[in-house]
């Protein structure tokens, strides 16, 4: 992955996950917009937020929280992490 | 072209039209009526109004290029004063946009929740803005690059709401060699194809897909449409408007009032014209220079040396320059070995019209084309200008009340043929 950029991963149970690089390493949310049906994983990444494709909507990357309308209700983040394999993990409750 | 003794010249000149004893144009269609045109078509309301539920809401308008909407999701918007649904409504926006799937679509540009318009772009700009998806910005309401409703704001709360049935309204919409045409009638009587067919079999291999826009003008000017129109397809006018830019061009001593070498006739109000370049004229410096190292703005004085550019000069004519496409009802497409001009005329009322010229060049394919390019286009706009400038003291002088009718020369075959035209669909 290219940093500043987002994808989309489908684990084997439950929601989509958007994945996240940033200079600094790479961070997972949901990845449906919290305000309606769109998946932020075709958003586009400004600083180190994600911009909601559908209303314009942020959150920030890190902590999952609404940084502007008309998104009010924070994002479920998840852990990933850079193995020494080059693959990446994700922490998945289930 | 400078020495006239040649024998090449001589043969070139034997082909020109007999002017000195012959009006060429009416023998070759000698049914047209060639008397006076009232003036009323060009100032009245009524007619007007006719003008617009016959023509402009029942054919196949041109709307823009496909090199403007190279990728998916780019559009543009387009506000089309001429279909507006009553006389006094307010204009409708068009979106027209190259889907997710590739595929180039027109809409109203109106959302189906409570018809807010969606993008709002200013349609004058030329701008290509780029969407994943068209989303309204009243309440949000989304939809995807194909038109179709994608997600509604609060779904929840709506009764009985079928998403499937409230897509953004479609328009037909069809390309022919990169120029996107729309048509408001919900079943178009005629396929573009069929609309455009002369100018479509004439221009069939000319490059249209490899001519990129080099320069782009507007102008609202209080004058009707077709009255526009008529500055650009005559040369009748070219010794006296274009007196500061190019008359050397195209007037001299074989044709000092820029008659036009040969003109077509064609079903639906299709009609070309060809026009010559004076073999007098000596370019100035730069244009020497810059027809060395690229592609000028009209054709080298040359008789036959269409080839890379299939389709110009239909007749074969002598001293070809370039011919004048009016593709009804508001198009003219001027192509030329090197590119081509166009001219768009959109009625906003019965006296008031927003022109649209363009200059198109062949991809440039070296850094010289470009130099060339530049002055072909920076010439043309001046001359554009000169084309505009009579238009609105010809509405005051045709609304004046002091002139009944247009008398109209054997050159002026296409204003008369695009005002024959009219008045035949508008009274048929
Ligand atoms: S769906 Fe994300 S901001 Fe509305
Ligand atoms: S009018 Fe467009 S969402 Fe309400
Ligand atoms: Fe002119």
């Amino acid at each position: 992955m290219a940093v500043n950029s987002v994808r989309q991963f489908v684990p084997p149970t439950g929601p989509t996950v958007a994945v996240y690089r940033l200079a600094d390493g790479y961070f997972a949310t949901d990845d449906r917009c919290t305000h309606g049906e769109a998946e932020l994983s075709e958003g586009d990444i400004e600083g180190d937020e994600i911009v909601c494709p559908f209303h314009l909507g942020k959150f920030a990357i890190r902590t999952g929280e609404p940084t502007a309308a008309p998104c009010f209700a924070a994002l479920r983040c998840h852990r990933v992490t850079l193995a020494e394999d080059g693959n990446l993990y994700l922490d998945w409750p289930e | 072209m400078s020495n006239h003794s040649t024998e090449a010249f001589e043969a070139l000149k034997q082909r020109l039209p007999d002017w000195a004893n012959r009006r060429p144009i009416a023998e070759r269609y000698p049914d047209m009526d060639y008397g006076p045109l009232p003036v009323t078509p060009y100032i009245c309301e009524e007619f007007f109004e006719q003008e617009r539920a016959k023509i402009f809401k029942k054919m196949w308008l041109y709307v823009g290029r496909v090199e403007r909407l190279p990728k998916a999701g780019d559009y543009f918007t387009q506000v089309i004063e001429a279909v507006r649904v009553n006389k006094n409504s307010t204009s409708p926006s068009f979106i027209i946009c190259r889907d997710n799937n590739g595929e180039i679509r027109a809409f109203y540009n109106t959302c189906q929740h409570r018809g807010t318009t969606v993008c709002w772009n200013n349609h004058e700009t030329w701008d290509t803005a780029n969407r994943k998806y068209f989303t309204c910005r009243f309440h949000g309401w989304v939809y995807n690059t194909d038109g179709s409703l994608r997600s509604v704001p609060d779904e929840k709360l709506f009764f009985n709401l079928d998403k499937t049935t409230r897509g953004l309204k479609p328009v037909h919409c069809a390309v022919w060699k990169d120029f996107i045409f729309i048509n408001v009638d919900p079943s178009p009587r005629q396929t573009l194809l069929e609309q455009i067919k002369p100018h479509a079999e004439q221009l069939k291999d000319f490059p249209f897909e490899r001519i990129r826009r080099r320069g782009i003008w507007t102008a609202t000017v209080n004058v009707n449409w077709k009255a526009a129109i008529d500055a650009f397809q005559e040369g009748y006018h070219v010794g006296t408007v274009h007196a500061a830019t190019l008359p050397e061009a195209f007037c001299g001593s074989l044709n000092p009032y820029c008659r036009p070498t040969s003109a077509r006739i064609f079903p639906q109000g299709n009609r070309s014209v060809t026009f010559m370049v004076s073999p007098d004229f000596t370019p100035p410096a730069v244009e020497n220079w810059v027809r060395r190292r690229g592609a000028s703005w009209y054709a080298a004085a040359s008789g036959d040396s269409g080839s890379e550019f299939p389709g110009v000069n239909p007749d074969n004519d002598p001293f070809y320059a370039f011919d004048v496409h009016g593709v009804f009802p508001n198009l003219l497409v001027d192509p030329f070995i090197g590119g081509f001009y166009g001219h768009e005329f959109w009625p906003i009322s019965v006296n008031k019209t927003r022109w649209i010229g363009s200059i198109n060049f062949l991809a440039p394919q070296k850094p010289s084309d470009l130099i060339a390019n530049e002055h072909g286009k920076t010439l043309l706009r001046d001359a554009f200008r000169e084309d505009t400038v009579t238009l609105e003291a010809t509405q005051v002088g045709l609304e004046s009340g002091a002139i009944e009718t247009a008398v109209l020369c054997d050159m002026e075959i296409a204003p008369r043929h695009l005002y024959n035209s009219v008045v035949a669909l508008v009274n048929g």
